[in-house]
């Protein structure tokens, strides 16, 4: 595989990132839009990314964080479901390997079935069926399932599962190089909590993932990324991780904000109503203190629309306000701003020196990397 | 070049104002940057200087190794002529000082940029707008690395001056040099200059900035670097001045200038640092100086202890031109600019004749300050030697000994007389144990007595001869593996097998380009009409061959051949064994490789019946060696039956002709052989005994001894000299 990188797609209000580690690929959410002017061809870009197996590309981890909407977008036409022997040539779709999943998926109950969330509840469903029937071919690529965070509804049984706390250090039987996840999140309390509000943001996945210099010991970046957890959810993993003595967990070279930028991570909402008298305007101590847990240099990425200062929530501009006085400007990212900037999503390349944030194009064609198009009298 | 900021105008100028050929390529190339640089303005310098500034987005890590921000405002200044590069400032208030490759400047900041090593006159083939603000780009990305000064790269001199000082440690005075240069030296006549000393605890890599020209600034600059210079060259001062009273000195000691040599090591990295030289000539007398640093001289010979004076007021007025400091060349500069390492580089040798070839060898190894030599030669420089000898010092060489000549000419040029050592004698006087002390012998005296006397006499010292053919187009090297198991003497003799062996060689010791061949002459004499550029070629071939052999401890025997179109052709022949026998005073070489295994094929073939031939080698009467290499095959009108053989003669007068011109008369008729059928014994047979006798009488007609050779069954063998048996 080439080199480590982590990118960030331009989606607007919406996740979809990908990690290539020295031995793996991994998608964390997606929200792929219908290509047109203006709009990224994400799926194009993530077919160049990922490894091929008899010609079919494949994600050696897809995680889903949760599934709204904006964090599975048209899933069932891009992603394959079902039985590798059902897999259609035509279709290029991506085949997950293994596939991390929160109990809600399961849970909620105010999914229909011709959604994205649908086609990934049927998909989760025959994987988790796999498990429970001890099926010889559960392991496999293609079926594999882990649960991430508590089965509040024994909706799970035989399943794999990674808990808050936990260091994965191995995705489909084979040991990550150089890289690993620390789990932080959802907690049991967040899966009753999202169970009993029908709220599937609580649910989220919240992990820090890490990647190793080649000296095996240092991380050369570390990432919190966390669906879209509210700060209660972030108030709770602080709470844990400093009590376990997991402070390094919670280190970040680059933080996803979560929600898309939204006020959500600072405080409640509305950020203020004066005619209501509320007023949420101050963030919360806790979640300033996971922002204080930056590295030097560190990034902060928005995944969102452009911010621009107006009452939008999400992207939230008092939200970005909060990251830029915590990173300062120039280490603030948006995903919509930089491509409108740059052409590009935002892409970190790591090595001995850390993350280093790609702004330039590589001159792809006169370095041979890249096909001119195409050419000729009949064009 | 310059590198100060002058401050431009207020007045801004529009993209299409711009007149500047320079500024206009830079700005139509932004574009291409795709957002990573973006032109903030243009302003109006002096001179109708143009002032872009830019803010330039590099990629730079996380936690990058120097400062270098995710955005850095960069001015570049252009002028109208086009005779230099644009100038290039980083404009950043705290943008990190002492960086690689930056300018040194009167100023501290901004901070100006040396973006490319090369000169204009070479850049401007291929200087355009973007390939300039590319490398500008990739300065600040590298340089947030830390990978701009690459690690194979010199660490950078802690000041740059623009005259210089030739530094030996070991000298006391300094004397001046053309074109603003000085010299350390051990002598003190005349006014002298005093150098000073120094050594300062290690900085980081890095350049000053700022241009320094009297001695406040000098202290101030050491000073911020933690280094209290003006301490450390108090008690130098007093020192001299102490010495001075002390030894009554009289006033050009006390009118004598003073030159600082400061020895500042550089950090390559957090652990390892090198040292580095700085040279600084203070323009003011000892005299002057000392009561700044607290001593008042009284009539030259009383003085007086003061305060010390060393305010910016006294010291400002000093001015002090900066010297770049170049060590004088000894022989470890000479092994690191070589690129030579250390195994060999102190071994000792003993080179034996130093000719044209011998002598420029030689100094292909002085300039890598490669071993300690032994050089032995007999010989003077006679003006014609002076068209391929590596002296070209007519003047002064001309009649003397050639190895003290060139002895004196290397030692000389590293500075090391312990370097080369000579021998002006023949090798037969030298004492055997200078050559035995040594780790190789190399005879390069075109002489194969003396190859056969380092061969036969120089027991337990590997030996090396070399040597150009007659046309100088060819070139041999004869090397003894470590336990010298393979001789010279053999190795030579192989040498001429080969020539036999190879048709492609069989011009290899012609004389002349029309093939004739003139008698009484050695082998290796060259003609005088080679020109020098034969002989560095294959001198340059020989030092680099030389090395190589020292690292494999096997024997080699190995032909160049230059041809017409100056390429270079090398062959590297199997060194061959021989089976060695010996009988009364003589011992026989039997090559096995090539000769006893022609033989015992050819007798194989034509068993049941028995053959024979004739024997080809080499006698060397004063070390009673025989040497049996080669063969001429039973002549097709020989008599082959299963109990006789009897050699025919057709064609083998030309073929020993042939054989004896090849090898300039090296390898010739030394006898005969034949086979013994199938489970016969090697005994000489009635028939065999009487050819034998034949044999003889016609080896005493030739002064050589009779040789004859019986071979059986398994490449057994028997041979037969004058009335001996092996």
């Amino acid at each position: 595989m080439s080199k480590n990188i982590i990118k960030y797609y331009p989606v607007g209000n919406g996740d979809t990132s990908l990690f290539k580690t020295n031995n793996a690929n991994i998608i964390t959410d997606i929200n792929i839009r219908e290509v047109k002017d203006g709009i990224y061809d994400v799926k194009k870009d993530l077919l160049k990314e990922l490894d091929e197996r008899e010609d079919r590309p494949y994600t050696d981890l897809f995680i889903l964080t949760h599934h709204d909407n904006d964090h599975c977008l048209n899933f069932g036409k891009h992603f394959h479901t079902g039985k590798i022997s059902t897999y259609d040539d035509d279709d290029e779709k991506i085949i997950i390997d293994e596939l991390w999943v929160n109990e809600y998926i399961l849970g909620d109950a105010n999914i229909s079935d011709d959604t994205d969330a649908g086609i990934i509840r049927k998909e989760v469903r025959r994987r988790r069926n796999l498990y429970k029937n001890n099926d010889s071919t559960k392991n496999e690529r293609g079926n594999r399932l882990v649960l991430v965070g508590y089965d509040d509804n024994n909706q799970f049984t035989n399943v794999p599962q990674h808990i808050p706390g936990q260091i994965v250090t191995e995705i489909n039987d084979t040991a990550l190089d150089k890289f690993e996840f620390f789990i932080h999140a959802p907690f049991k309390a967040d899966v009753i909590d999202c169970n009993a509000a029908d709220d599937r943001n609580m649910s989220s996945i919240v992990y820090q993932a890490r990647f190793y210099k080649t000296n095996g010991v240092d991380f050369s970046c570390r990432i919190l990324h966390g669906g879209d957890a509210d700060h209660y959810r972030w108030a709770r993993i602080k709470e844990k991780s400093e009590k376990n003595n997991n402070e390094d967990a919670l280190e970040w070279d680059i933080f996803q904000t979560p929600h898309h930028c939204s006020w959500t991570f600072f405080n409640d909402t509305p950020y203020k109503d004066d005619e209501k008298g509320i007023d949420n305007s101050e963030p919360k101590q806790t979640s300033i203190d996971i922002l204080n847990y930056k590295k030097t240099g560190a990034k902060v990425v928005a995944t969102s629309k452009k911010i621009v200062n107006n009452s939008d929530n999400p992207p939230h501009y008092p939200a970005k306000t909060e990251y830029v006085d915590v990173v300062g400007e120039s280490n603030f990212k948006n995903t919509h701003k930089f491509y409108d900037d740059f052409k590009k999503p935002i892409v970190f390349e790591l090595d001995e020196h850390g993350a280093t944030l790609i702004k330039a194009s590589a001159s792809a064609i006169s370095s041979g990397l890249s096909k001119p198009s195409r050419a000729g009298r009949a064009g | 070049m310059e590198q100060d900021y002058v401050t431009p105008s207020n007045k801004k100028i529009s993209i299409e104002e711009l007149r500047n050929d320079g500024s206009k390529q830079i700005v139509s190339s932004i574009d291409s940057f795709g957002g990573t640089i973006i032109l903030l303005q243009v302003l109006e310098g002096k001179d109708n200087d143009e002032f872009l500034i830019l803010k330039f987005l590099p990629d730079v890590p996380n936690d990058p190794t120097n400062d270098i921000r995710q955005e850095e405002v960069i001015t570049i200044i252009t002028s109208p002529n086009n005779l230099a590069l644009p100038k290039v400032f980083a404009c950043r208030d705290d943008f990190p000082l002492g960086l690689p490759h930056t300018n040194v400047t009167k100023d501290k900041r901004p901070v100006s940029l040396c973006i490319f090593e090369e000169n204009f006159e070479e850049l401007k083939h291929k200087w355009s707008g973007s390939y300039f603000l590319n490398a500008i780009k990739s300065w600040l990305e590298l340089t947030a690395r830390g990978e701009l000064h690459k690690e194979n790269q010199p660490l950078e001199p802690f000041v740059i001056g623009s005259k210089g000082i030739i530094v030996n440690p070991d000298d006391s005075f300094i004397k001046e040099l053309p074109n603003g240069f000085y010299k350390t030296t051990g002598s003190n006549l005349g006014t002298p200059m005093h150098r000073l000393f120094i050594s300062t605890s290690p900085v980081e890599n890095g350049v000053v900035h700022q241009r320094i020209d009297n001695l406040y600034a000098l202290g101030e600059i050491f000073k911020s670097k933690n280094i209290d210079l003006l301490a450390l060259l108090k008690p130098k001062i007093i020192q001299l001045v102490d010495d001075g009273i002390r030894y009554k000195f009289l006033g050009d000691f006390w009118q004598g200038l003073l030159v600082l040599i400061v020895e500042i090591p550089i950090l390559r990295d957090s652990v390892n640092s090198e040292p580095t030289l700085a040279g600084f000539k203070i323009n003011a007398t000892l005299g002057e100086l000392s009561s700044i640093f607290g001593r008042t001289i009284i009539g030259l010979d009383k003085l007086m202890r003061v305060e010390e004076n060393l305010s910016e007021g006294k010291l400002t007025p000093i001015e002090v031109e900066i010297l770049s400091p170049h060590l004088s060349l000894n022989r470890t500069l000479a092994q690191t600019y070589s690129g030579i390492d250390a195994e060999f580089s102190e071994a000792k040798f003993t080179l034996v004749g130093l000719g044209a070839l011998g002598s420029q060898f030689f100094m292909d190894l002085a300039r890598n300050g490669f071993g300690i030599w032994n050089l032995i030669d007999k010989d003077i420089l006679l003006p014609h030697n002076f068209i391929r000898h590596a002296s070209t010092d007519i003047d002064n060489h001309l009649a003397e000994n050639k190895a003290a000549a060139i002895s004196k000419q290397a030692n000389d040029l590293l500075n090391d007389y312990d370097f080369s050592k000579p021998f002006v004698a023949n090798i037969y006087e030298v004492d055997k144990s200078i050559m035995q002390g040594s780790d190789i012998v190399i005879d390069m005296s075109t002489s194969i007595g003396v190859e056969r006397y380092l061969a036969n006499e120089i027991k337990g010292v590997r030996k090396l001869s070399a040597f150009l053919n007659p046309m100088g187009t060819d070139f041999v090297m004869l090397t003894e593996d470590v336990e010298s198991y393979y001789p010279l003497d053999i190795l030579e003799i192989q040498y001429y097998k080969e020539l036999l062996t190879n048709p492609e060689l069989s011009n290899h010791l012609d004389f002349e380009s029309d093939g004739k061949i003139r008698y009484a002459r050695g082998c290796r004499d060259i003609t005088s009409k080679i020109p020098q550029e034969n002989l560095s070629i294959f001198s340059g071939i020989a030092s680099k061959a030389f090395k190589q052999n020292l690292n494999n401890k096997n024997a080699g025997l190995q032909i160049w051949r230059a041809d017409e179109s100056q390429g270079v052709t090398h062959r590297r022949f199997n060194v061959e064994d021989w089976e060695e026998k010996s009988i009364s005073d003589w011992t026989i070489y039997i090559n096995k490789n090539h000769f006893l295994a022609t033989v015992s094929e050819f007798r194989t073939d034509k068993l049941p019946n028995e053959t024979g031939g004739i024997l080809i080698g080499a006698i060397d009467y004063h070390y009673k060696k025989i040497y049996i290499a080669h063969t001429i095959l039973a002549p097709e009108d020989s008599i082959e039956r299963p109990t006789l053989f009897i050699r025919g003669i057709k064609g083998v007068s030309e073929k020993l002709n042939q054989i004896q011109n090849i090898t300039n008369d090296n390898l010739k008729y030394l006898g005969e052989w034949h086979s013994h059928p199938k489970n016969c014994g090697l005994g000489m047979s009635g028939d065999d005994k009487i050819q034998f006798a034949e044999l003889l009488n016609e080896a005493k007609l030739n002064g050589q001894p009779a040789i004859m050779l019986i071979l059986g069954d398994d490449n057994n063998f028997k041979i037969y000299i004058d009335n001996y048996e092996l």
